[in-house]
């Protein structure tokens, strides 16, 4: 039994961070019913990487879902929807500030519906304050946040993460807020809306900058691969490529050195003090270190310090990460026939529950797949639903 | 009335990764209860900002709306204490280097024997169980290994750290989720469990278009910098007169409003640039048209050009500007706070905006040990008991 199983949600989240949000739902055991614009369907169906005229990505991130394709816009449509408000739980969406209104649906009506609503709402800035308005992609949200900002080195150019960390980080915000939100339902019976924005998102990330900033009055440089003050905590060239190394206390300073071979540093009296290492790490001390790393290969210094229990780790493609033991061992990616795809391999889930977990038990839908269910799941006749595919206002 | 009110955590967390999950409980009211080794304290406490009192700024920013008890683990007085919050706890979580808490005596088999319904909820670098689980790990060593550092940067350069720890507070809020969707559980089964959450999977976990590509087209994974060349054109981030600024397009709708934007209308048509195709074949020839419209423009005169045409657009913020923003104050993220610790500061507001049981921001962080007396006093210990605990060095 999974955790969330018997929550129904009803999901306009379309693209990725909302969809993200509702996955992990799934994930978990929720009936997720994603409403898909008819004779469209979410546009993440036609974005890269496709096969046969199906979207891997939109198959990645709407797994276990299933699909009903409605047109909206028309009054039977919007009957339709009503009446399945008031069969679910939850009602999702990610769409433009005041989408939803100008479909004319709006909190209070879905409350009227279903007074135990809970309607979680995901977007790039929220629904209050002055920037509301405001459009931002991926690119735009890191920029804006402070992301960037915090990513590349002193004295270089701002870094755009090389993955989509916007989605990720607003779709689990999401998905805890509407876990939240099921707590306090069980709890009063009552529902709520849950507003989420992207930037607030990725802000909530920027760690100690913010206190630093108020306390100190600035805010530091960019700070590369390092860490301020911590000469070997930074990321070193190897005879194959790169590697990370962990070295924060004077005692791992001095195992690091042995297991290297580097004891000309070890026992130069420049380098006697982690504040000394510090001052002359980037005028001679790195250069130095990396002398003596990039004689290796990254297995090879992996296993030095891994015997002598010091954190490093080599920098891994993603490809070379996905074939790791450890992935395998964690089952973090799943081989999955994606209707549409074919066989075909996505991420696995990163929260591991021991007695409820969650698995990826169906692929993604096929735009309208469920919609006959869903609609004589609400009364309507199979003569009905046919009448209304014929006049465009749903599709299976 | 707070969501969690009533849901007693018993909070063994260290450094961000644990503290930024436990901090996701309290804002909604959990009782989260932090436990530090006596005589030192969590480690994030020696870390930047420090006040000129030697408080830290980084531990304040993780650990408000919690209490702390300082306890010594090393000696049985201690573990029997720590037992006996857990024996009344719902909810008990630890980010130590796998095993740690078995060696204390706190293992989750252990502590089911006190508490059966127990929810146990274990952050890590690699996880409870798989080959690499016994490594210690920090956060660059993560990115490192899953596979975003390399992710990260430009085609020339070396692969970049993300500079935030995203390897501990997205981690965190990983955790978050599943202890909340475990405690669900728990109100309506009335059973606990364990929950084993991993820096790596938590990374690895984001990367699915490496993944997939990989999977359907053999494609491996190119650092691709600000932009996404052979993707779309443009989107990116340039240098402009008094910092960097960012606008770009989803797809080939808004080309035209785009040209205009720049003032350049004729490009719109133009053999070389009038398809997305065509822009990410000349990017190079094209970035220059870009650099010099965005070198000849202020972040402002941007943001009103780009906005007025309706181009998704934003300039680069750094902490001042994103301290300042009227529209993160309007929105509850900038909150200030008297700390414990280190007196007035910021504090980053939490994003989950709950219309009828929101975040709450009751106190900052805990001196170490600031709550030893009261929390003991709750589980009716007498007040003699206590002093013998001091005297004894237990708390």
């Amino acid at each position: 039994m999974k955790p969330l199983e018997g929550i129904k949600v009803l999901d306009f989240t379309q693209v990725h961070a909302g969809s993200l949000g509702t996955m992990l739902l799934a994930d978990f055991g929720a009936e997720v019913i994603k409403v898909e614009r008819i004779g469209v369907g979410d546009i993440s169906r036609y974005w890269e990487p496709m096969k046969d005229g199906a979207s891997g990505y939109f198959a990645s991130i709407n797994r276990n879902k299933k699909s009903i394709s409605i047109n909206a816009a028309s009054p039977e449509g919007k009957e339709i929807i009503e009446k399945l408000v008031k069969e679910v739980d939850v009602v999702t969406e990610n769409f433009k500030l005041g989408s939803m209104e100008r479909m004319g649906f709006t909190y209070e009506k879905f409350q009227e519906i279903n007074p135990g609503i809970i309607y979680a709402r995901l977007n790039g800035y929220g629904q209050k304050g002055s920037l509301k308005q405001a459009m931002g992609l991926e690119i735009q949200m890191q920029a804006g946040s402070g992301m960037m900002e915090r990513t590349g080195f002193a004295g270089g150019p701002p870094v755009k993460v090389g993955a989509a960390i916007s989605d990720h980080t607003s779709g689990t915000y999401m998905a805890t807020a509407i876990a939240l939100a099921l707590v306090e339902r069980e709890k009063t019976g009552k529902g709520q809306v849950i507003d989420i924005s992207i930037l607030d998102s990725l802000f909530s990330l920027m760690e100690a900058n913010v206190a630093q900033y108020s306390l100190k009055g600035v805010a530091s440089e960019r700070t590369g691969n390092g860490y301020p003050g911590a000469a070997g905590y930074d990321t070193y060239q190897a005879k194959d490529g790169y590697i990370a190394i962990g070295i924060s206390t004077g005692r791992q300073w001095k195992t690091f050195c042995t297991v290297m071979g580097m004891e000309d540093i070890l026992n130069n009296p420049d380098y006697k003090t982690a504040a000394s290492r510090w001052d002359l790490y980037e005028t001679s001390l790195l250069a130095e270190i990396e002398s003596y790393t990039m004689q290796f290969t990254r297995d090879e210094i992996q296993e030095k310090l891994w015997s002598v229990g010091l954190p490093c780790g080599a920098v891994a493609t993603p490809e070379e990460a996905m074939e790791s033991e450890q992935v395998k061992a964690r089952e973090m990616v799943v081989d999955i026939d994606d209707l549409g795809v074919g066989p075909m391999k996505i991420q696995g889930v990163i929260v591991k529950m021991e007695k409820t977990p969650g698995s990826v038990d169906a692929s993604a839908p096929l735009r309208g797949q469920d919609t006959i269910h869903y609609l004589e799941s609400i009364g309507y006749s199979k003569e009905k639903i046919e009448a209304l595919q014929a006049n465009n206002i749903v599709e299976f | 009335m707070a969501v969690l009110d009533g849901v007693t955590v018993i909070d063994f967390t260290q450094a961000y990764s644990g503290p930024f999950s436990t901090m996701q409980l309290a804002d909604f009211g959990a009782n989260v209860i932090k436990i530090e080794r006596r005589g030192y304290g969590d480690q994030s406490r020696e870390w930047e900002p420090l006040t000129e009192s030697g408080e830290s700024g980084y531990f304040a920013a993780g650990n408000r709306n919690k209490r702390g008890i300082a306890l010594d683990l090393s000696k049985e007085e201690g573990v029997e204490l720590a037992k006996a919050l857990i024996q009344n706890a719902d909810i008990v979580v630890e980010n130590f280097k796998v095993g740690t808490m078995e060696k204390l005596g706190l293992g989750y088999e252990e502590v089911k024997k006190i508490n059966p319904n127990i929810i146990y909820a274990s952050l890590s670098g690699y996880g409870q169980y798989g080959p690499l689980s016994h490594l210690a790990a920090y956060d660059n060593i993560i990115q490192s290994m899953c596979g975003i550092q390399y992710a990260t940067g430009f085609p020339d350069g070396i692969p970049t750290k993300v500079g935030p720890s995203i390897g501990d507070n997205l981690t965190g809020l990983n955790l978050a989720f599943g202890m909340i969707v475990a405690y669900y559980n728990r109100l309506k089964t009335g059973e606990g469990q364990r929950i084993d959450v991993a820096m790596f999977d938590a990374l690895f976990g984001i990367l699915e278009p490496a993944i997939i590509c990989k999977s359907m087209y053999n494609i491996d994974t190119v650092r691709v910098g600000n932009e996404e060349p052979g993707a779309l054109v443009p989107y990116g981030v340039y240098p402009c007169k008094d910092g960097y600024f960012s606008a770009g397009l989803a797809s080939d709708a808004g080309w035209d409003r785009f040209c205009v934007a720049m003032g350049m209308p004729e490009l719109e048509n133009d053999p070389k640039y009038a398809t997305n195709a065509l822009r990410c074949q000349n990017l190079n020839e094209f970035r220059e048209i870009l650099l010099e419209f965005f070198g000849a423009h202020t972040k402002e005169e941007l943001a009103e050009i780009f906005t007025a045409n309706n181009i998704p657009n934003a300039p680069l913020r750094n902490m001042e500007d994103l301290v300042n923003l009227p529209h993160l104050q309007e929105r509850d993220m900038l909150i200030p706070i008297n700390d414990n610790c280190v007196g007035e500061y910021i504090a980053i507001g939490n994003p989950m905006h709950l219309s009828d049981t929101p975040p709450e921001y009751k106190y900052g962080s805990p001196r170490i040990g600031q709550h030893t007396d009261e929390v003991l006093a709750e589980m009716g210990i007498s007040k003699e008991a206590i002093a013998e605990l001091y005297a004894n060095e237990v708390i």
